[in-house]
Formats: structure tokens, sequence, C-alpha cells
């Protein structure tokens, strides 16, 4: 058995999903997969929340669909990232390290 | 909003099966994958399935997630209920149509009587700053307004109070412009007038000061609306020729858009400098003053009081350096006496259409009100009536859990739609009717034009008026919907023995019937006083009468020497050539169209008077022999003034009755001479004839004693011109073109304005007879709108007892206390409304006081009438469902049960 599985922490969903977006486009179901991947089945993203965040990136311009090819040769909704979410994408990264270092901090010396 | 958004919003509003299908395939690929990677971990196909739907959590939450962020709800809800409320119209087309027609109806009169009013004493002059403007105006002894002479202007530019003055002297003449013959207003600016008004220039340049000299070059400046009309927005209309008289004027600019000129109603297209008009003394010489209408421009931080105070101090002042000196010590006595007032100019001048216009309007838009009152009432009424029958539905409505915004969102929706249909078609409506209204004004005064439209008093109007409908309708739906939630509709299913929850279209009905009846009472008033205007004895015979009035061409009358020694001449060929036509039994000449302008007011008293010497005011007109015989008045004394004769006798004067009993109680009048006014040859004059009382002026029916002086038009020569040819014929008929052709053969008049006397009197009376048929209009709707309103309530009533009737009928009653039954509770509310109706008639009599004739509510016989008037409306209106009360079927009924 592996470590114990996380639930991710409300608002990070948005930052993995456009991280793993960088690499180039994604449909839904490998996005969740990578992100298990790449965190060692760490993270669990919640399939039943992946999707309503994927609409709601669209609807702030950061993520753009497109109807694609899947591996198993039917349509699926392929995501790419945009100009604006790349650049969300960076604001979001720097946001985030900052917090950790912060509270990394904290633990540490208070 | 981005525009993915917008877009992926509108696709999943207007496209949503083909959004739920993208959502469900996108959904179900990714269980195929996840599916996949369990198989290829070595699970069975159905274990692998389900394993995926179970990592993937609850789907349906998921999906409606989705759906939640692409949705607009709001938007969403409106279309829903908008449909919703179509669907429910279209069940009921009569209804909808009923009220899209009253509202149509109501908020097209209030707009097309707002925007009368708008255009007639509420829009500005388009120039900077217009509340600045003031009007300085002089008043003779009896407040009557007046001009004052141009000599005034330049003492008034030194007071402090003005940043400005400028002076305006109005003509109407025939002008040659572009190579035609046109009637058309023309100013004299004085110098500093552009400045004052800024009234703002497109082309070319103002009139400034330099132009305003006797010798200074011939220019003009035009409006824009001229410059469209006549050069076709051309260039090159500058430097152009306007011919006015006989001198020749070069257009040197154009005014901008919308300026039409000072004058409210009467549009002056063409400005020239005051000292270039083309008058002359009677000597013969240039005039350097005139009389004109002073505007000015009050300096910033001076009040309108404070402005008319300063104006107060230097009165007597100004009027001693601005009198004429040409007038006789008498007329300069008069000048010097007369009372400076300021008024506002903001939006322009007027002569007389707010004066007689402004009461009448807004007792039609008063009409108008109370219209657009009653429409909201019975839509309500009527909508509250529907709703009960759809009681069952919102019932069903609520138990499936709708909340009560819910329903109140549904039925204002509908409503709404109704409102918006009205208020669509009301509008055009309106604005074609007040189009209408003011183009035949335009008729009936010459040159009058006055454009309406949607500016933005009128648009404010328009929605404080929707606002207010739609409130109400807020308050029905809410009002509807509360009552439908709390009464246990499931269980009734509409036939409940007791009739319960019409208290609130009963109040509605009340308040419905006193309005109808203050309505119907105040169409009885208006139209009884004008019945009764028609009756009155005018004194004079206006069948087979026809009116000309006779205008110069450009230069006809030359100059003033060669007019005085060939007018008379002229006008006694003219008249005898008109004569000599077939069908024409007398022709003379006036100053005035009788009752189309009164002459004008003068002091008059008698020479002989002495000491006891009365001084009265009489109205003064110049008429030529014939012209009592012609107009089928009489002289019930004295004879008519003689055909022209050259050798000039002793001038003769003709009175009317009432002034004789006025000046000269005890004596004979005949023989004893009088004064009139200032003018030096009008100071002795003989009078020689006495009339019958003719009351050709209509400005105040309740004056039942006219003073009239009749100067003799052959023997005053600055009556002739410009004069009214009166026409007599034996028929109906009258060769109008032969006139028009003989008048315009002699070179120097021509026929401006045609029309039979009797249209005089219709014209004279028209404030009159609108708000006489527009009441009976209004009157008559709102008298259908209560029976409507009557038989829907009773209608109600009587379907939700058919139970209790069946009863009653069953256990022996009779069809007469079935009727009663039913007519009880109404009988109270009906009259109710009609003792509220006539405390409201009283209150509107007294407000409408003014606009009446020979008619008061002390008359019982418009009360009596108007409530038999709404009485048999009811009764009428109840027929129906009493018929249908006393056919119920006991067996059926209780068998329903």
């Amino acid at each position: 058995m592996a470590a114990p599985k996380l639930d991710l922490l409300q608002g990070t969903l948005d930052l993995l999903i456009l991280r793993t977006l960088a690499n180039g486009p994604k449909h839904g179901w490998s996005i969740s997969e990578r992100i298990q991947q790449i965190s060692k089945d760490v993270l669990q993203v919640n399939q039943g929340s992946l999707y309503p965040a994927l609409h709601r990136l669209e609807h702030q311009g950061w993520i753009e669909a497109e109807w694609g090819i899947s591996e198993l040769g039917r349509r699926a909704r392929f995501y790419d990232l945009t100009k604006t979410g790349r650049k969300q994408l960076e604001i979001e990264a720097e946001q985030w390290s900052r917090l950790t270092r912060a509270i990394g901090r904290v633990l540490e010396m208070a | 909003m981005r525009w993915q958004s917008l877009h992926s919003r509108l696709r999943a509003l207007f496209r949503r099966r083909r959004f739920e299908a993208d959502l469900t395939e996108e959904l179900s690929s990714h269980i195929e994958l996840q599916t996949r990677k369990y198989i290829s971990e070595g699970l069975d196909a159905q274990q692998a399935y389900r394993r995926a739907r179970i990592a993937f959590g609850a789907m349906e939450e998921a999906r409606e997630s989705c759906r939640q962020v692409n949705r607009w709800r709001l938007l969403e809800a409106v279309l829903r209920n908008a449909g919703q409320g179509f669907r429910s119209l279209a069940k009921n087309p009569v209804f909808a149509l009923i009220a899209v027609l009253i509202l149509s109806v109501a908020i097209g009169a209030n707009v097309a009587a707002f925007s009368t009013i708008d255009a007639l004493l509420l829009r500005p002059l388009p120039v900077p700053k217009p509340t600045q403007l003031v009007e300085i105006v002089s008043r003779d002894k009896h407040d009557k307004p007046g001009s004052l002479f141009s000599t005034a202007l330049e003492p008034l530019s030194h007071n402090k109070s003005f940043s400005g003055v400028c002076g305006v002297a109005t003509h109407y003449d025939a002008i040659e412009i572009g190579g035609t013959l046109r009637k058309l207003g023309s100013a004299g600016f004085s110098g500093d007038c552009f400045q004052t008004l800024a009234i703002p220039i497109e082309r070319g340049r103002a009139l400034s000061p330099s132009d305003d000299h006797l010798g200074a070059e011939h220019v003009a400046v035009i409006t824009d609306a001229l410059w469209r009309s006549q050069f076709g927005g051309r260039e090159d209309a500058l430097g152009q020729p306007i011919r006015i008289g006989s001198t020749d004027y070069t257009i040197v600019g154009v005014t901008a858009p919308p300026f039409t000129g000072l004058l409210l109603g009467f549009p002056e297209p063409i400005m020239i400098p005051l000292l270039q008009q083309f008058d002359l003394l009677p000597n013969g010489s240039p005039r350097t003053s005139y009389y004109v209408n002073v505007l000015a421009r009050l300096a910033p931080g001076v009040s309108e009081s404070q402005a008319a105070a300063s104006v107060l101090v230097e009165r007597r002042r100004l009027l001693e350096l601005s009198v004429p000196q040409h007038y006789s010590p008498a007329g300069k006595n008069y000048y010097v006496s007369l009372g400076l007032t300021i008024s506002s100019a903001a939006s322009g001048l007027d002569y007389f259409l707010r004066h007689r216009f402004s009461q009448p309007l807004y007792a039609v838009f008063g009409l108008c009100g109370a219209m657009l009152l009653m429409a909201c009432l019975n839509l309500s009424s009527l909508s509250l009536a529907r709703s009960l029958r759809r009681r069952q539905e919102v019932g069903i409505r609520l138990a499936l859990g709708a909340t009560l915004s819910h329903v109140v969102c549904i039925l204002f929706v509908e409503n709404l739609l109704l409102v918006i249909a009205g208020t669509v078609a009301g509008i055009l409506g309106g604005l074609a009717v007040a189009r209408l209204i003011l183009a035949r004004a335009g008729a009936m005064f010459g040159n009058f034009y006055l454009d309406v439209g949607i500016d933005l008093r009128v648009l404010l109007f328009v929605l404080a008026s929707i606002t207010a409908g739609v409130c109400v309708f807020l308050l029905a739906s809410l009002w509807q919907a509360k009552r439908l939630a709390a009464s246990d509709a499931l269980k009734q299913s509409g036939r409940g023995v007791l009739a319960q929850n019409t208290a609130a279209q009963k109040v509605l009905l009340s308040v419905q019937i006193a309005l109808t009846l203050a309505l119907i009472a105040g169409s009885a008033l208006f139209n009884t006083s004008l019945t009764n205007t028609y009756n009155i004895d005018f004194g004079v015979k206006p069948q087979h009468v026809w009116t000309a009035l006779l205008t110069a061409q450009p230069g006809g009358y030359r100059n003033p020497l060669y007019w005085k020694r060939t007018a008379v001449p002229y006008y006694r060929g003219l008249l005898d050539e008109i004569e000599t036509l077939p069908g024409v039994t007398s022709a003379s000449l006036s100053t005035n169209i009788p009752f189309f302008r009164s002459g004008y007011q003068a002091d008059i008293s008698v020479v002989e008077g002495g000491e006891m010497e009365r001084v009265s005011q009489a109205r003064v007109i110049g008429v030529s022999n014939g012209y009592f015989t012609t107009l089928g008045a009489r002289l019930v004394a004295g004879q008519d003034f003689p055909r022209p004769s050259l050798a000039t006798d002793e001038p003769g004067v003709i009175i009317s009755r009432s002034l004789v009993h006025q000046i000269s109680p005890q004596r004979s009048a005949l023989g004893l001479h009088i004064r009139v006014g200032t003018q030096p040859d009008l100071q002795h004059l003989r009078i020689t004839g006495i009339s019958n009382d003719m009351d050709t002026s209509l400005a105040d029916l309740n004056d039942t004693t006219p003073f009239l002086v009749f100067l003799d038009f052959w023997q005053h020569s600055d009556l002739q011109a410009y004069p009214a040819l009166l026409i007599k014929t034996r028929t109906s008929n009258l060769d109008v073109a032969a006139i028009r052709r003989i008048v315009a053969r002699q070179g120097y008049e021509f026929v401006e304005r045609f029309s039979p006397l009797t249209s005089e009197i219709d014209n004279a009376l028209i404030e009159n007879r609108f708000l006489a048929y527009l009441s009976a209009v209004f009157g008559c709707l709102a008298l259908v709108m209560a029976a409507i309103g009557l038989f829907g309530l009773l209608s109600y009533q009587v379907a939700n007892r058919t139970a209790e009737i069946g009863i009653r009928m069953a256990l022996g009653a009779r069809q007469r206390e079935i009727h009663w039954l039913i007519l009880g509770q109404t009988f109270k509310l009906i009259l109710a409304g009609v003792l509220a109706g006539i405390v409201l008639t009283f209150g509107l009599e007294k407000v409408l006081r003014n606009l009446l004739f020979g008619i008061t509510l002390g008359n019982p016989g418009v009360l009596f009438f108007s409530t038999l008037v709404l009485l048999c409306t009811a009764f009428v209106a109840a027929t129906i469902p009493m018929w249908r009360a006393t056919h119920v079927n006991p067996i059926e009924a209780l068998r329903s049960e």
C-alpha cells in the first residue's frame, strides 16, 4: 500500500490544472492521470469536480477547448493554455511558493 | 464579460441540446478511459466499469455543476417566464387584445398630450444657458403686455443686471427667395442680438452691430430649415439674394439647427438687421426706431427679481429717453406712463399660444392621466379575475415546490408583456396623433409650425408612466399571488360554496366607477358648454360668408406716399369688380377677420362729456361701407358709412349698442363726438351709426356686451393695408379661383388665406371642441372598461357560487331572490363608487370652471344624466351573468359538487 492519499486544498486544483496543461493540450482524464502520476498518487483529483473546474477556467479565458481524438480513437475535448492562462499560471505558482515558504518558516521557527 | 464566456453561455442557453450532448460525450469518454486503465490493471470489463464510476463520484452532480458554470440565470428565468407568459396569453387572446388595446390608447393619449405640452410650454430655446434669457415687457394701466421702442435698447444696455440686450421686430410678408414667392416670417434683429442670445451659426457669419445701420449693406441670416428647403442645403446659398418688400438682402449666414426663430410656433427663418427693414415713416423718410420685443441676458449671478428691481428704478428715464419724437403729446404721455416688468424668455417669445392653450392643454392632460389610471385599474382587476380562475394551476405549482416569488414572477412577467406591447403601440400612435393635431393647427393659424418628437423630457415622462404602470401591476401580482398561496387552492378546485377573496377586485371596481362617473360628468359639462357656445347669438349671420386675407406682393404698396394716393380707388375698384361676380351679393373690407383676430383695444371718451367724461375700453375695427350687410349684422340707429368720396367731410364712426349704454346712458349718442386712443386723427369722430352687439371675438365667452368702435376704412389711410376681404354669397358656392385672379391681376396684393366664416368660428372654439370630443371619447371608453370590470366580477361570482345557487334553487328559491343574491353586494359597491364619483366631480368642476361656458354642476341634470348612464351600463353588464345564474340547473350543480 502506497502513502495515504490527500484531498486537494481549496483552490489548488486550478493551479494544478494550469501547470499540467503547460506542457501541451490534454483531455480531462489525462489531466487527472498526470496529476496523480507526478504526485506519485499522493494527490487524488476528485473527478467530479475536475470538469466544472475546467469549464470555469474556460469561462475565465485561461484555457481553451477543442474537440480532438483520444488514444482510444474516439472524440474527446482537449484543453490548452491560452496566453492569459500562461500569465495566470506564473502568478499563481509564485503565490503558491510564497505561501508554502511562509508556512514552512512558521512551522520550523515558531 | 469575455467573448468566450458570453459565447458559451449563449450556447448553453439557446443550443441546450447540443450543450448537453457535448457534456455527456466528454464525461463518458473519461469513464471509458478510466475503465480501459482498470482493465489494463487486470480487472474484467464489468468490474472495471464499476470502479471507474465509483472513482468518478456523483455523475449528475458534476453535470449540474458544469451547467451552473455556463448558466445565465436571470436571463434564463426571464425568458422561461416570458415563454410561459406568451403561452398563457395565447390561450386567452381576447384578454390579451383588450389589455393591449386599453393600454395603448391610454399611453398613446398621454404621450400625445405630454409631447404637445412639451413642445408648447416646456421646450427651451436651443441656445446656451436659455434660463438666463428674460423679456422686458411694457404694461399699460390694464396690465396688458406690450413692446418698447428700440430707442430703449441703448440705455438698457448700460444696466449692470444684463450682460446683453436685444430688440426683435417680427414681420410676416411675401418674400421672394430662390425665385419663388412665399409668405414667411422675418425678424429684425438689433445689432447685439446674435451675441446676446448666442444663437449658434453653422455657415457664414452672424449679424453684428456694424450691420445695424441705415447705410450698411443689406444682409440676412437664414435658418438651417429654410436653407435646406429653399436651397437644398447647397453651399452657394451664401451670397444669394432675398427680396423683402422692394429691397434685396444678401444671405451671409445660416444658423445651426434646431433653431427656427425666437417666436413660439411661428418660425422666422429670415433674420435681418433691425434698421435695414423696409419700413418708411409716413413722410417717406426711413425709420430709425421700431416697436420691438426686448430680450436680455441676465448677467451671471443676477436673479430675475434683482433685474426687475433695477429696471423699475430707471423706468421713467428709460421711457423718456425712448419715446418717439413724432408722437402727439397725448401719445407721449401714454408711453411714459407704461409700467415695465420682466418675465422669463427661456422658451422664447409668445404672443398668444401659451395664454390661450395652456389651460385647455393641462385639462386634456388631466383627462389622459385619468384615462391611464382607469386603464391600470381595469387591467389589474381583469388580471385579478383571471388569476382567480388560475387558482388550480398556481396551487399545483406551489405544491410542487415553487416559491411565492416564483409565482409573482410568472404573473408579473405576463403583465409586463402586455405593458411592453401596449407602450410601444401607444408611443407610436400618440406621436402620430400629436403631429396630426399640430398640423391641423398649422392650417388654422397660417404660418404655425411646431415639431413634436421624443426629446429627453418626453422620454422621461414615458419612462415614468411605464414605471408607474409596472408598479401597479407588480403590486397586483404580489397581492394575487399571496392570496392564491394562502387559499387552499388544490382542495377547492374552483367550486367552493362561499365566494371569497374578491375584496380587492371590489375596491378596484368602486374606484373605477367613481372615475368613470367623473369622466362622464366632465364630458357632459364640456359638451353642454360647447352647445351653449354655438347657441350664442353672435349678432351676425355667418352662413355663406367668406373671408380672404389680402397681403402685399413684394413691393406691392411701392411706398407710403404712393400707396396713400392709390389705396382708396384700388380697393373700391376691387370691391366693385367682386360684387359683379355671379352669386355674390355684397363685399366689403375690414382690418380684421371676424372670430380670427379682434381689433386693438383703445380708450374711448365722449368729447361733449365735459367734466363728467367717462373713459371706457373698446375694441377698434376698421370697416368699409357694406360691412354690416355682408356679415348680416344691422344698424339699430343712424346709417352705414358712405361710399368713399375724395372730398373729406367730418369723419364718422359707428359704435355698438352696449358701448352707447356705457358712454352715453342718458342722451342719444348719434351726433356726439368721441376720442379713440391717442392717435391725432382719431380725437374728434362723429357718431353716425349704432350697430347691434356683434360678438366677433370669442376670447371671452361670458362677455355679452361687446364694446366696439368701427372706423371708416375709407377715411383713415393707416387702415388701408393688409385688409380682410369679406364676401357674402347667395348659395354656398363661391368661385375662389376667380377672386384670387382678380386680386392678383391688380398687381398690389394676393390672397393669402381663404376660409368660410363658419370655419373661423369652429377654429375660434377649437379648444372647447377638442375638450368636448376628447372627454366624450374617454367617457365612453371608461364606461366600457367599467362594464368589463363589472362583468368580470359578476361572472366570477356566479361561476364560483354555482353550487350554492343550485342548492338554493333546489330548496325553492325564486329567480328574484337569486338575482338579489348576486346583485346585493354589487349594488353596494356601485353605490359607494357613485358617491365617491359625485365628490370627485365637484372637485373637478372647481378646476375646470374657467373652461366651461353657461353650465355648472348647479344644474342637477348633469349628475343625474351621468349616474343614469352609468347605472344603465352596469345593468347591461350584469345581464349575462344574471341570466347564467338563474339558468343554473340545480341537478347539474349538485351533481358536480
